[in-house]
């Protein structure tokens, strides 16, 4: 048996050579929870910032955006008051920063539901520490993503008859079912339910939890309210390990249709850099992409925040790593495919389209978007970078530019240049713009940090059942 | 319970002491008065002879009566030690089964609802739910923090029928969607778009799939919250079931339960504690 220690034996503490069944080494990873824990340390650790009075940390993180939640709230009512006009959006780019941050925020949620669903389903038991917060990220992800297309509209005390099939005096006249932004309408609503009740399934056991704890009988109050009764029979459990199989199976397909339906926005129309068949599998491995790049940026935080250091190891964020270097790869497959078939088709507008990404006015978000999304993620392939936290958040930290920089380029790029000259032009961010899209992440981190305070960030139910029972055990008492 | 009887017994070992001591005395009595009769019949010297003959027999008995009694003293304190030997055997197995405030319990502050045995791991309740499959008591259950693997099969429970009601309820879904998207393009309203047929069904599969969806996630969610006992008010055994505790829940509702019986059987299941659980418990 060899002491130095070879790099692929990092993350498996236990290692012996030779001790394989074929004669190579045998490895045994690491627990999912480390540092000893019993079950009700797991209760203790993650249900105790539920109980006690927010850090200076949590005050600021939480006054930073809500102040940001204010622009947008502020950006929102400039835009209903004075017009959409106040946005830099005119002809031909039509479509700016509305559909830039509805595409960004849903693609994020992506992620979540990912994890809760189809990682679920894989029976990796790796995402149990990190599935609650990404839920979460999902609704709140959803959540903003909706006031996008509502507020778009410019007037969106009518949009409910614009996009919902509400019975009027008009005819009636209905909305069309052959439009792709029908579809989403249908997509998008059923996503944020779905994940809503993904979510909120997953937090009743939990939320029981915190009812038992509670010692204020207010607090107790609401918790018993809000856990509607749960008591953890197994004749209760048997039902809800079945109904979250079936949500899992639903959700798995929902998740694929949902940025699916997004890129059809897109593909369905004329325009060259929209009009391609490879749109929806992008789009769905982009969302995939920026929605962990996300959960990796989020996660960091909170397991320093809250001590969850012991819960969300450095494996776990090695293992999402690897997602994002897949996934990153997916992206760049589809990005030089892209090119490729805009070359191969010979369409002038399509071959135009492409090298005026590279090199027309908007060459800097082309640039931004290819090397934050195909060229930084590569780092990941050295596990010395996957495993140190510090690169690994920076790296996310791209990959969220990166991400809000394709849809930057898809929107505006492909708009503001089509196949007429004599109607091109340009599209620049006003204030409106700015506090939009900076006041959206307030307003999103704004709920993801009440969410903290509230509710167990981790699902400890979950995490308690891949536990090793005859470690993790109460000692009875002799 | 128990401790009534245990006064009752206390009771009748005093009553047996006090008849034993009246049925020595009595026969004392008799003996010293047929003594006397005889004295006025024959002279005095043979009298008093008989007298001092008596005089020693009555010392002797008295004597020996007084032994008997120091006897029947000391076996009345061995009983009494040992009735409150049972008693305190019989209050602390109370008190293990119904908690330290057993006598003010025990004075009824509301119907038991079951009774709870604990266990620390869960290898040990699915083997406690197996044995009590096999029993007799049919409404019992398992309390668990989260879900055990198996235990479906050790308590007797068939496969949940969830599954029928995603299915019902996506079926609706897509029905409602069919309905809707038909109904008004082809019949309602029908309008030409892009010179495509009035029921262009290929651009109906998205709305068709994200209502089936919709509809089966969310009933299914809402049924199985109902079908595991919420949105009406918990009886929480113990606030540690959420925490690290099993327990195995044997209901008063059972035709078979009895307390005592209950008792008997949880004992033999090697728990670490066993409580009766009244309603309003605290």
């Amino acid at each position: 048996m060899s002491t130095a220690i070879r790099p692929e034996q990092i993350g498996h503490p236990e290692f012996e050579e030779h001790g394989g069944p074929l004669g190579g080494p045998n490895m045994v990873r690491e627990t999912l929870v480390t540092g000893g824990k019993k079950w009700a340390d797991v209760n203790n650790d993650v249900a105790c910032h539920t109980e006690r009075k927010p850090t200076k940390l949590w005050w600021g993180a939480f006054l930073i955006s809500f102040a940001l939640a204010n622009l947008f709230f502020f950006g929102l009512a400039s835009e209903v008051f004075v017009g959409v006009g106040v946005t830099g959006i005119n002809h031909p780019v039509g479509w700016g920063v509305f559909i830039i941050n509805f595409v960004f925020w849903i693609g994020i949620g992506h992620a979540g539901t990912l994890i809760s669903a189809i990682l679920f389903l894989f029976r990796q038991n790796w995402r149990t520490a990190i599935n609650r917060s990404a839920e979460a990220m999902t609704v709140f992800a959803v959540m903003t993503a909706l006031v996008f297309p509502l507020m778009h509209t410019g007037r969106p005390w009518y949009a409910a008859y614009w996009l919902l099939p509400i019975p009027n005096g008009r005819g009636p006249l209905w909305i069309n079912f052959n439009s792709p932004l029908l579809w989403d309408v249908f997509a998008v609503s059923t996503y944020g339910t779905i994940s809503i009740v993904f979510w909120y399934v997953g937090l009743v056991p939990d939320i029981a939890t915190i009812r038992d704890r509670a010692v204020h009988p207010i607090r107790k109050k609401i918790y018993g309210l809000m856990s509607l009764g749960w008591v953890g029979k197994n004749r209760g459990w048997r039902h809800y390990e079945t109904a979250y199989l079936m949500l899992a199976g639903l959700a798995t397909p929902l998740v694929l249709s949902v940025h699916t339906i997004v890129s059809f926005d897109f593909a369905v129309s004329v325009i060259p850099g929209w009009h391609t068949t490879i749109f929806p599998p992008y789009f769905v491995a982009g969302a995939i992409f920026s929605g962990f790049g996300m959960v990796l940026t989020l996660t960091i935080i909170m397991r320093k925040v809250f001590a969850l250091e012991d819960y969300i190891t450095v494996n776990h964020l090695e293992s999402m790593a690897k997602v994002v270097l897949l996934t990153s790869f997916v992206v760049g497959t589809a990005y030089l495919t892209e090119f490729i078939i805009a070359y191969y088709s010979g369409v002038e507008g399509e071959r135009f389209h492409f090298s005026n990404r590279l090199f027309g006015p908007y060459w800097w978000a082309g640039w931004i978007m290819y090397t934050c999304n195909m060229a930084i993620p590569q780092l990941l392939w050295f596990k010395a970078i996957r495993r140190s936290i510090p690169i690994l958040f920076v790296i996310t930290l791209f990959v969220n530019l990166g991400m809000w920089f394709e849809r930057y380029v898809i929107v505006v790029t492909s708009l503001h240049r089509d196949y007429l000259p004599s109607s091109w032009g340009m599209y620049n961010f006003q204030f409106a713009d700015w506090a939009l899209t900076i006041g959206s992440a307030g307003f999103f981190m704004s709920l993801f940090l009440i969410f903290c305070r509230v509710l167990p960030t981790i699902c400890m139910f979950e995490v308690k059942a891949f536990m090793d029972p005859d470690k993790a055990a109460r000692e009875t008492e002799v | 319970m128990s401790e009534d009887k245990s006064k009752k017994t206390e009771s009748k070992a005093d009553d047996s002491e006090d008849a034993s001591n009246e049925t020595s005395e009595a026969s004392l009595s008799k003996a010293s008065s047929s003594s006397s009769d005889q004295s006025s019949e024959f002279n005095e010297g043979i009298a008093e002879k008989v007298e001092d003959v008596v005089e020693d027999i009555v010392d002797d008995v008295k004597d020996k009566v007084e032994d008997v009694k120091e006897k029947v003293e000391d076996l009345v304190e061995d009983v009494k030690e040992s009735l409150d030997d049972a008693k305190h055997t019989a209050e602390s197995a109370i008190s293990e089964v119904f908690g330290d405030e057993h006598e003010i319990r025990l004075q009824e502050d509301g119907e038991v609802k079951g009774i709870a045995a604990y266990f620390n791991h869960p290898d040990h309740l699915m083997y406690a739910a197996e044995q009590t499959r096999d029993s007799d008591y049919e409404k019992f259950d398992a309390y668990s923090p989260f879900p055990v693997h198996g235990m479906d099969e050790a308590m007797g429970l068939e496969r949940s029928w969830i599954p029928w009601v995603t299915f019902a309820a996506g079926s609706t879904g897509f029905a409602t969607a069919f309905g809707l998207q038909f109904g008004i393009m082809g019949f309602d309203w029908p309008m030409v778009f892009g010179g495509r047929p009035f029921i262009a069904w290929p651009s109906f599969v998205p709305i068709l799939f994200e209502l089936t969806v919709l509809f089966a996630g969310v009933t299914t969610a809402f049924v199985m919250l109902a079908a595991a006992g919420c949105f009406r008010k918990p009886f929480i055994i113990d606030k540690d079931i959420t925490n690290d505790q099993f327990v195995l829940w044997i209901s008063a509702d059972d035709e078979s339960f009895d307390i005592e019986d209950v008792i008997t059987f949880m004992r033999k299941l090697n728990p670490h504690k066993i409580r009766a659980v009244r309603e309003g418990h605290k």
